[in-house]
């Protein structure tokens, strides 16, 4: 070993990583890294895609009770078909009587982009995945991710040309604002927990919510439309001494298993 | 020196997929969360490959991987190298044999050293919501402990396969000069 050498080595490397990290701070490195970044993602989409196949493979291996699986899937299709339909109504509802007393009503002009999942995030201080749709679709930071008829899984986090990475609802710093459909229509937090769950958090202790009601998008941000599902809950925590309560959800996708998103986009 | 930089490309570019892959594979279990770049950089620490290649390698794959990274860019590639330079110099300094403990104790030391310095460089994104700071260190203590388990077991599996197929990391005395 040459301590030396290596230690000059390190700081070259170092105050090579500053300037980059300052060169793409202003932009000026925005074409090379989008050029690396199309050189590079068909070898990381086909790893991905080996690697969520054999993922798969394994995980049906372990399952010996087809039928009961195939059932349990149709059954848990028409429940999250219930759901949607319900959450529908309820939405259809309100805005009917919000409409009712407004008197000019501005239509949605939402669009929808489809996207395909090339890979997960790789930072693991953020959950997250990478679609292959980006500013040249007009997808903008924000911008909510839905798969399956509005099912709210993320929100778009940074953006490239042709690319966009995806903050999941179940990381640490996911907050959406969620209203829960029980009789107060109470309105909270939905946060990321741990990277594993979600959890509705600042509903007052005095509103009644029970296990099972469906949390959907309130609409509060600009970006993400009211309506979308988050999920059902699971669990309550309330504690008297404190001004409110929290409820850890159950979410109606499993967030890993997804191949195919959609970014609604203004 | 340009066979070492084309080395490191190589390298680099095996790494990425292959933490991927991993990541993939392995997805929301405790595997997830390895970080198989680091322990395959430290296990050739540890097997005596030529250290600016290791380092050159740790740079690279660091700049690779921040291109699909949600936090700030060039976070991943300052927390590998300088774990990557820290690890070398403890290998050879202070852990002076080839045994599996010396190699379970640098992974251990390393996976503890990378989380901090991930943490470390995402805390301005905390600055706007303060009382994040406390969820973001439980999550990440929590994390950091799953990922030294996940890193000791595959360090487990590569000594063992090391001890099977080669030499290199048979026990023995290493000079720390």
């Amino acid at each position: 070993m040459q301590p030396v050498s290596m230690r000059r080595l390190l700081i070259a490397l170092v105050l090579f990583i500053l300037c980059v990290m300052f060169l793409n701070r202003f932009g000026a490195l925005t074409a090379t890294a989008n050029a690396v970044r199309q050189t590079l993602s068909p070898l990381l989409t086909i790893s991905f895609k080996i690697a969520k196949n054999t993922n798969e493979a394994v995980a049906a291996l372990f399952q010996t009770q087809n039928a009961l699986r195939s059932e349990n899937s149709a059954l848990r299709a028409r429940a999250l078909d219930y759901e949607m339909r319900k959450a529908e109504s309820e939405r259809l509802r309100e805005e009917n009587t919000s409409l009712l007393n407004l008197l000019h009503y501005t239509s949605s002009t939402l669009t929808t982009v489809p996207a395909q999942i090339v890979s997960k995030g790789t930072d693991s201080m953020v959950q997250s995945v990478v679609i292959d749709r980006g500013s040249e679709s007009h997808i903008k930071i924000g911008d909510p991710v839905i798969a399956e008829k509005g099912i709210l899984i993320g929100t778009i986090r940074s953006v490239y040309a042709r690319e966009a990475i995806a903050e999941l609802i179940t990381d640490n710093q996911s907050k959406i604002g969620a209203r829960l459909l029980n009789t107060d229509r109470s309105i909270g937090i939905a946060i990321g927990s741990h990277g594993l769950s979600v959890q509705i958090e600042m509903i007052p202790q005095n509103e009644i919510i029970t296990a099972g009601d469906l949390i959907i998008t309130s609409g509060i941000e600009k970006s993400i439309p009211r309506g979308l599902i988050i999920g059902t809950i699971t669990t309550i925590k309330k504690e008297s001494s404190e001004p409110f309560q929290t409820a850890r959800l159950s979410l109606p996708l499993a967030l890993n298993k997804l191949s195919w998103v959609a970014v609604l986009t203004r | 020196m340009r066979r070492i930089f084309f080395s490191a490309c190589m390298l680099s570019l095996a790494l990425v997929i292959l933490q991927q892959a991993a990541n993939t594979l392995f997805a929301w279990r405790t595997l997830s969360l390895t970080e198989v770049s680091l322990v395959i950089l430290i296990f050739m620490i540890a097997l005596g490959v030529e250290h600016r290649l290791i380092l050159l390698s740790a740079c690279l794959t660091g700049i690779t991987l921040d291109l699909w990274s949600a936090s700030g860019f060039g976070t991943i590639a300052l927390a590998l190298t300088l774990t990557t330079y820290m690890s070398i110099h403890i290998f050879h300094r202070m852990l002076t044999n080839k045994s599996l403990s010396a190699l379970l104790i640098l992974g251990i030391i390393s996976t503890i050293m990378f989380r901090t310095l991930i943490f470390l460089f995402n805390i301005f994104q905390f600055l706007k919501e303060p009382h994040l700071i406390g969820r973001a260190l439980i999550d990440s203590g929590m994390r950091g402990g799953l990922q030294i388990i996940a890193h000791s077991m595959i360090f487990l599996l590569l000594f063992a396969w090391s001890r099977l197929f080669s030499r290199r990391l048979h026990p023995h005395y290493v000079h720390p000069s």
